[in-house]
Order: C-alpha cells, then sequence, then structure tokens
C-alpha cells in the first residue's frame, strides 16, 4: 500500500515538472489569462469612482479598493481552465491517450491545474501589491482566520474544479459544452460578486445570490479575506462552500463515469 | 476600371460564406438555444451590477434609469454582433492557423482578409441585436426621450464607427495570433473587456477613458452611440470617433499585410 | 518546350526558431531570455519547369521540399531568389495567379467537416468565379474519372480517408489550374487507394497538360508518377532527372539474380555477392560486366529464373540520406 502511495507521489512529481515547464513556455497565454482576470480592477476604478460621492450601501471607498483586489488575487488562486482542455480532448480523440495511462485523468488534470498556480500567483501578486500601494493599504486577517481563508480558498479551487469537469463532461454527450460554460461563465461575473459585491444586491435578491454556488466560489473568500465576514457567519459560509463542493464532485463523478463508459462504448 | 464587378464578386463571396456557415451551423441545433437566447438572456442579466449602482445612487453619472436601458441596448447590438460575426470568423479563422489550413484560405484568388472575416457566422446570435433594438426603443419610449434626425443620424455614425473599431480590433488580435498562437487568448481578454462597455463613459477615471476611447476603442461601440442618440453628442466629438476608428483600420490593415508576408505556414 | 512554367534562381528561405534545452530550469531561463537560431531550410535552389511536366520533390523529412512548394504556391515569402510560376512571381499573390494553380495537402483538409463536399465545390465555384455551364462541365467530368458522384452529397465527416481524398482532389481542380502542387497527397491511404489517386494524377495530367508538382514519402507515388524527380536534402538541390537516372548514380550496380542445380566456385570474381542460399545466387554486377556474367550465368547446369534488375528504390533512398537522417525543420 505504501509502495502504491510511493508510487503515486513520483507520478504526480513527474506530471507536476512537465506541467510547470509546460505553463512556462505558454507563458504568453499565462499572461492573457491574468490580463483577462485583472477586471476587478477596472470594476474597482468604476466603483471607487462612484464612491467618490460617499459610500454606497455598507461600502466605502477603500473598501471597494480593498475588495476587488482580493477578487483578483483570489480568482488567480483558485481558477481552472479544466473545461475547455477536457471537451477539446473529447471531442478531438486526445482523451484517448490520457485513459491509456496509468493514472486518472482527472487527477492529471488537478495537478497540471495545481501546477500553473505558482507561475500564476508570481504575475498576480506584484499587479495586487502595486494597486494596493497605489489605492492605499489593506488590513490582512490575522494569523487565526488565514487558516480559516485558506481552507476557504481550497474549497473554491475545488468547487470550481468540479464545475469544470462536471460542465467538460458534457461534451461526451453534446458538442456545445464549452457555449454551455460560456452561460455559466456569464452568471459567475454577475452573481459571484466579481462586478459588484454580492452584499449590494436589494435586500431579498442579496439573500439568494448569497446561497448560490457562484458566490460560494469567489464572493465569499473575498468578504473571509477581507473581514467582511466574523462568526458564525464563517462557519456557515465554510459549510454552504463544503456542501456545494459536495454536489457538484458528485456531479463531475457521476457524469465522468457515465460519459467515459459511452467513449469507450464507441471507440472514441 | 473594374471597380463594380469586383464589389459584385466580394457581395456573391460573402453570400456563399454566410451560406456555408448557416448551413454549417444548422448541423448543430442545440447551439440556437444555447447560444442565441441565453446570449440574449446573459446581455440582460449582465445589466445587474448597473442597477445596483442606480439602486443605491439613484443615477449614475447623470444617467437615469431608463437612458441606462438605451446603452444597454446598445450594448446588447453590439455585443449580439460581435458574437455572431466577428467573433466566430475571428475563432474559425485562428483554428486555420493552428491546422495550418490557413493555406487553403491564402491560396484562394480573392483578398485573404475578407476571407477570414467572413469564413464563419454564427445567424443565431442575431437574437440577441434584435433583443438590444427592442431594449433601445423601449428605453428612449419609456424615458420620454424625443430623439431628432440629427441625432439619430449622429447614433448611428458613431455605431457604424464602433463596429469599424471593433473589427480593426479584431484583426489586430487575429494578426497578432501570426505571432504567437497563445495569443489567441486576446480574443477572450477583448470579450470579456468587452463588459464594461455597459458602462457610461462618465463613471470611469480620466486615464481608463483615454484608454477606452483611443486604444480600446470601448467607449466608442457603446456609450457614444447611446448619448448620441438622446442627443447629448457634438457632431465634433462624432467626427474625432470617426478619425479613431479610421486610423485603427488603416493600422489594423497594415498590420495583416505584414503578417502575411511574414507567414510561415503551419509545421512542413 | 517554350517559355517555362515555373523558374526558380537563388532561393533561399531563413526561419528562426525559438529553442530551449529539455527540462525545468532550462524552461525557467527561457522564461527570461528566448534564444533563437536560423534555420536554414531551403538553400539557394535553382531549377525550371516545362509547362505539363511532372516533377517529384524528394527527400527526407525536413529537407526543404514542403517549404519550397509552398513559395511556389505564394504562401511563404522567399528570403532571397527569385521564383515565377506561370509568369507571375507567387508570393504577390495576385487574383490571376492563384485561378491558375491549387494546392492540395494529404495532412490538411480543405473542405468543411460538417457540409457535404458538393456544398463546398459551390463555394469554389464562386470563389474562382467559374461560370456555371464551364462548372458543371467541369464537375461532371471530375466526379466521374473519380467516382465520387454518390460521396460528395454525404457531410465530409462520414467519409472514409481516400473517399476525401478524391473529393479534396475535385475541390482543388474545379478552377482548371494550370500547376496543380501536391504535399503528400496519398498520405495514409491503402494501396488500392493510393494507386487510384496516382492513375487519376496521371490521366489529369494527359489530358490537361497541367503541370504537376508532387511531393511524397511513398517512393513508388513519385516513380510511378514523375518522370522527372529533384531531390532536396539539407534544403539543397541534390540531384535532378530521372528516377532511372538518380539509381544509376547513387547504385549503378545491376542486380542479377538466377538459380541453378550449381553455383560458381567463385562468384565475387564477377561482382559482389548479395545472397548465395541453396541454389539461388543474387549478385551486384557493374553494368558492362551484365552481359558477359549473364552469359556465364546461363550456362550453369539447370539455369533458371534468370533476372537482372535495378537495385529497389527504397535501397537508393537509404543510401542517399542515410548519411543524414536528422530532420533540421519539424
Amino acid at each position: 500500500m505504501s509502495q502504491r502511495a510511493a508510487q503515486l507521489a513520483r507520478v504526480i512529481a513527474a506530471v507536476w515538472r512537465i506541467s510547470l515547464a509546460e505553463a512556462i513556455a505558454y507563458r504568453v497565454s499565462m499572461l492573457m489569462w491574468v490580463l483577462t482576470t485583472t477586471f476587478p480592477l477596472v470594476s474597482l476604478a468604476l466603483w471607487s469612482g462612484l464612491a467618490a460621492g460617499g459610500p454606497i450601501g455598507d461600502y466605502a471607498r477603500p473598501d471597494f479598493v480593498a475588495y476587488f483586489v482580493a477578487a483578483f488575487l483570489i480568482r488567480q488562486f483558485t481558477a481552472s481552465w479544466v473545461v475547455w482542455e477536457l471537451s477539446g480532448q473529447i471531442r478531438n480523440g486526445d482523451l484517448n491517450t490520457l485513459l491509456m495511462r496509468p493514472m486518472s485523468p482527472m487527477i492529471y488534470h488537478a495537478i497540471q491545474n495545481l501546477a500553473a498556480l505558482p507561475i500564476r500567483c508570481a504575475l498576480a501578486l506584484p499587479i495586487g501589491v502595486v494597486v494596493l500601494v497605489l489605492a492605499g493599504g489593506l488590513a490582512w486577517p490575522s494569523p487565526g482566520s488565514l487558516a480559516l481563508l485558506g481552507l476557504s480558498l481550497a474549497l473554491a479551487w475545488l468547487l470550481n474544479l468540479a464545475v469544470h469537469v462536471a460542465i467538460g463532461c458534457l461534451a461526451f454527450w453534446v458538442t456545445e459544452s464549452t457555449a454551455l460554460f460560456e452561460v455559466w461563465l456569464g452568471l459567475y461575473l454577475v452573481l459571484s460578486g466579481a462586478a459588484v459585491p454580492t452584499s449590494l444586491y436589494p435586500a431579498g435578491l442579496a439573500e439568494v445570490v448569497r446561497a448560490l454556488p457562484f458566490h460560494a466560489s469567489l464572493g465569499f473568500p473575498v468578504e473571509l479575506a477581507i473581514g467582511r465576514v466574523t462568526g458564525s457567519e464563517v462557519t456557515h459560509g465554510l459549510l454552504l462552500q463544503a456542501l456545494w463542493v459536495a454536489g457538484f464532485g458528485l456531479l463531475a463523478a457521476v457524469l465522468w463515469r457515465r460519459g467515459v463508459r459511452a467513449y469507450e462504448g464507441v471507440g472514441g | 476600371m473594374r471597380h463594380v464587378p469586383r464589389a459584385m464578386f466580394y457581395l456573391r463571396l460573402v453570400a456563399a460564406q454566410l451560406e456555408m456557415s448557416t448551413l454549417t451551423a444548422l448541423q448543430y441545433r442545440l447551439g440556437f438555444w444555447t447560444e442565441g437566447l441565453l446570449g440574449l438572456l446573459w446581455s440582460v442579466i449582465g445589466i445587474a451590477p448597473l442597477f445596483v449602482a442606480v439602486d443605491h445612487l439613484g443615477a449614475v453619472e447623470g444617467w437615469g434609469r431608463w437612458e441606462l436601458v438605451v446603452l444597454t441596448g446598445c450594448f446588447t447590438i453590439l455585443s449580439g454582433l460581435f458574437t455572431a460575426v466577428l467573433q466566430p470568423a475571428l475563432r474559425e479563422s485562428m483554428t486555420h492557423i493552428l491546422k495550418g489550413t490557413l493555406d487553403y484560405v491564402l491560396l484562394r484568388p480573392a483578398d485573404g482578409l475578407v476571407l477570414c472575416l467572413t469564413c464563419a457566422f454564427q445567424p443565431w446570435h442575431l437574437v440577441e441585436v434584435l433583443g438590444g433594438l427592442v431594449l433601445v426603443i423601449a428605453g428612449l419610449w419609456l424615458g420620454e426621450v424625443e430623439v431628432t434626425a440629427t441625432g439619430l443620424l449622429a447614433g448611428l455614425a458613431t455605431g457604424a464607427a464602433g463596429l469599424m473599431a471593433l473589427y480593426a480590433f479584431g484583426v489586430l488580435v487575429l494578426c497578432a495570433s501570426f505571432r504567437a498562437l497563445q495569443l489567441q487568448a486576446l480574443t477572450h481578454v477583448m470579450e470579456a473587456l468587452m463588459d464594461f462597455g455597459r458602462w457610461p463613459a462618465q463613471v470611469f477615471p480620466p486615464v481608463l477613458r483615454l484608454l477606452f476611447t483611443f486604444v480600446i476603442p470601448l467607449l466608442v461601440m457603446t456609450s457614444y452611440p447611446a448619448e448620441a442618440l438622446l442627443g447629448r453628442l457634438s457632431w465634433g466629438t462624432v467626427a474625432e470617433l470617426a478619425a479613431v476608428s479610421a486610423t485603427l483600420l488603416v493600422l489594423a490593415r497594415l498590420a495583416w499585410v505584414r503578417s502575411v508576408r511574414g507567414y510561415t505556414s503551419a509545421s512542413s | 518546350m517554350t517559355a517555362a512554367m515555373v523558374r526558380v534562381e537563388g532561393l533561399c528561405k531563413r526561419f528562426s526558431v525559438p529553442r530551449r534545452e529539455a527540462g525545468l530550469r532550462a524552461a525557467l531561463r527561457a522564461l527570461v531570455r528566448r534564444e533563437y537560431r536560423v534555420v536554414e531550410a531551403v538553400r539557394d535552389l535553382e531549377f525550371s519547369l516545362a509547362p505539363g511536366e511532372r516533377v517529384g520533390f524528394l527527400g527526407p523529412n525536413g529537407a526543404g521540399k514542403t517549404t519550397t512548394l509552398k513559395m511556389l504556391a505564394g504562401l511563404i515569402v522567399p528570403s532571397a531568389g527569385r521564383v515565377e510560376v506561370a509568369g507571375f512571381t507567387p508570393s504577390d499573390r495576385r487574383p490571376e495567379f492563384l485561378r491558375r494553380v491549387s494546392l492540395v495537402m494529404g495532412q490538411k483538409r480543405q473542405l468543411s467537416w460538417d457540409l457535404p463536399a458538393i456544398d463546398n465545390f459551390e463555394f469554389n465555384r464562386v470563389v474562382y468565379e467559374i461560370d456555371p455551364v464551364h462548372y458543371k462541365r467541369r464537375l461532371e467530368e471530375l466526379t466521374a474519372l473519380l467516382d465520387v458522384g454518390e460521396v460528395m452529397r454525404r457531410p465530409v465527416r462520414q467519409l472514409s480517408l481516400g473517399e476525401r481524398m478524391k473529393c479534396e482532389l475535385v475541390a482543388a481542380l474545379l478552377h482548371g489550374p494550370q500547376v496543380l502542387f501536391l504535399d503528400e497527397p496519398t498520405i495514409g491511404l491503402d494501396v488500392s487507394m493510393q494507386l487510384g489517386i496516382r492513375e487519376f494524377i496521371r490521366r489529369y495530367n494527359a489530358e490537361h497538360g497541367a503541370t504537376v508538382i508532387l511531393t511524397s514519402h511513398y517512393m513508388e507515388d513519385v516513380a510511378a508518377l514523375c518522370p522527372r524527380i529533384l531531390v532536396i536534402d539539407g534544403g539543397r538541390l541534390r540531384f535532378d532527372g530521372s528516377i532511372e537516372a538518380l539509381r544509376r548514380q547513387i547504385r549503378p550496380l545491376r542486380r542479377v539474380s538466377v538459380r541453378a542445380a550449381a553455383l560458381p566456385d567463385d562468384p565475387t570474381a564477377m561482382g559482389r555477392v548479395v545472397l548465395r542460399e541453396g541454389g539461388r545466387l543474387v549478385l551486384d554486377v557493374a553494368p558492362e560486366r551484365v552481359p558477359e556474367v549473364v552469359g556465364a550465368l546461363v550456362a550453369l547446369p539447370e539455369a533458371q529464373d534468370l533476372a537482372v534488375q535495378d537495385a529497389p528504390l527504397e535501397e537508393v533512398m537509404r543510401a542517399l540520406f542515410g548519411r543524414e537522417e536528422a530532420a533540421e525543420l519539424g
């Protein structure tokens, strides 16, 4: 058993190394990606401009700065792009190669995803720091809440991954799974808190929005990072995150298993 | 000398290209539902952040509720045109570059750029254009705005300038992807950026406003046409915007000629 | 022949390609500074082709065949030198030029995947401004020759590789090009399909007088189809002439084989012994000694199956390219 674990660790390390090298090789696309995800920074400019005359809801100008810088960084940390790869591999038959490897393609994708993290951070952190210095300070959370933040980030990453895999797996049956993902992305931008803090939505609507997986994957960790959620809200939010992770994880697993069966049946 | 027959030839050519891509599109029925209608839905949902701002502030930088509906309508028309006509053509051309089949496109006895920009088309996204038109008319109607003939003319002129700017920008992205295939991700950047076109020009801080007018002429595409319709734009500004678009078009054409000369064709 | 259809003088093409060593550390280094290396894909090429010629480009992978072909087609702009095809400079890509040429690549398709080939043909009719009467006649001729009358009405996606290639050929020939460029047209096809395509190209060339320029990995394609071949290796022209001349130059010895009840005691005096087994003897003999050797072999007791052949093509190619197999360009 321990031998197998060691073997698995070696394989993971190898995938990691290759993926890291790939991530560096494709640094242009990485930079593109970081650019795309800098939009919270434009939202920042927008909202801090709007808040110049006075606070909007419970967000004053510096709050918007803190919020959107945190949103920018957290999107970098928790991002996934498996849906593009997976649906592409399913459609052009490359998945066959992956299936032949003595390792689950899912683990492969997950490691690949993690491998790009250091580079993304290296690209994104300086931008975040510069903006913070320009816009004036952000109170970092205490060490105790940092651990909670770490947990929340991990859950957010898992949630993103599960959603990506679930939608990517739809490519087993329909040709336009990426189009479906675009729909998800559209909703995400509005409902996750990437474009506007969800707490600013009108009362009634805000509660609904904040219960959805979109908020769990971005809005909640952001609010946790800037110290806007405290006490029982933290546990509540983390539980909600875990619940969505479990839900989408299950969906992804079922779709993946059925999909692979159907795929192998027709020989790709 | 032979300009009239050439124009006829290009009309026939574009018609043939549109026919081909419509026929192709009809192969995928699901696309109609996922992409067309959901695209429209998404365009409308996208106003949410704007309305959150109006909700809290009453008006955004002098734009009232119905005026913002007009703006959203302009945005929806533009993004509909983008996703129906330009985006699919860019994607298809980039696939051609990737697979090396651009060779065939370039070997056809017609202008390569025209061939590329008309090589794919997603007819159902025109639903969004219709939806946008409805929004514009509804906003003007309910806001009790009287549209003058000159206002309409200015609106159409700025709209056309905006569309040209969008095309020019698309061509520049295409040229960039000749250099490095990974730069294809620029289309995603472009799409994501377009979302800021929902906001009135006045919301952006001066630096961003200059950037979005002259470098990435986002505001030329949406905010200014809406203002023109509302009768707030001077002819001087209209001329300026037209000049910006024309300059971008010339730049784009030059970049295209350069790229094709440097084309190395995918691996031999 | 009067004017040449293709004229190439001092043609060169250089690419600069990024390079890095394997491994993570090198990848990290490349992040900071990327190194480039200039690859000379084609160096100082010189040849000319007459109208109606069928010419094959032979060479190992990355020898510069396809690059040359694409420069002739106007897709790649030469770094130096002059190219003239049908009286035009290809890289200007004038419509008048493009209407006179056509390119078919075995590994890349021009037909839209989701549509029947006939829709693609119709599109080419518009692009190439073929008049409808002419188009109809030509389509009938080509579909009859290639036997794709029924196949072309099904979505391309559903066709076999061979059927697809036939449709690609129809699409490429509808506008009646004077010069036809074929890049590995039979790659991946089964033998009978290869033969069919080869036969078609030969007939097309004979009936329409189009110049055909072909690159192929399959020696058989080139040998069967092209009276003239150009061997390109390392970007340079190494040989220009008939396949027979090439064979004689690389492997001048003739292969003589015989079967007999008793073999001569010292066959090495006649030539190089390739095989000596049971009653069978195979020798490589210098051309001028062939009559003498044949005479001696016929005189052997119970001599039968006497044959004189050229060295097999594959062997010629191996001898020609064996030294530097390493490809320079992907």
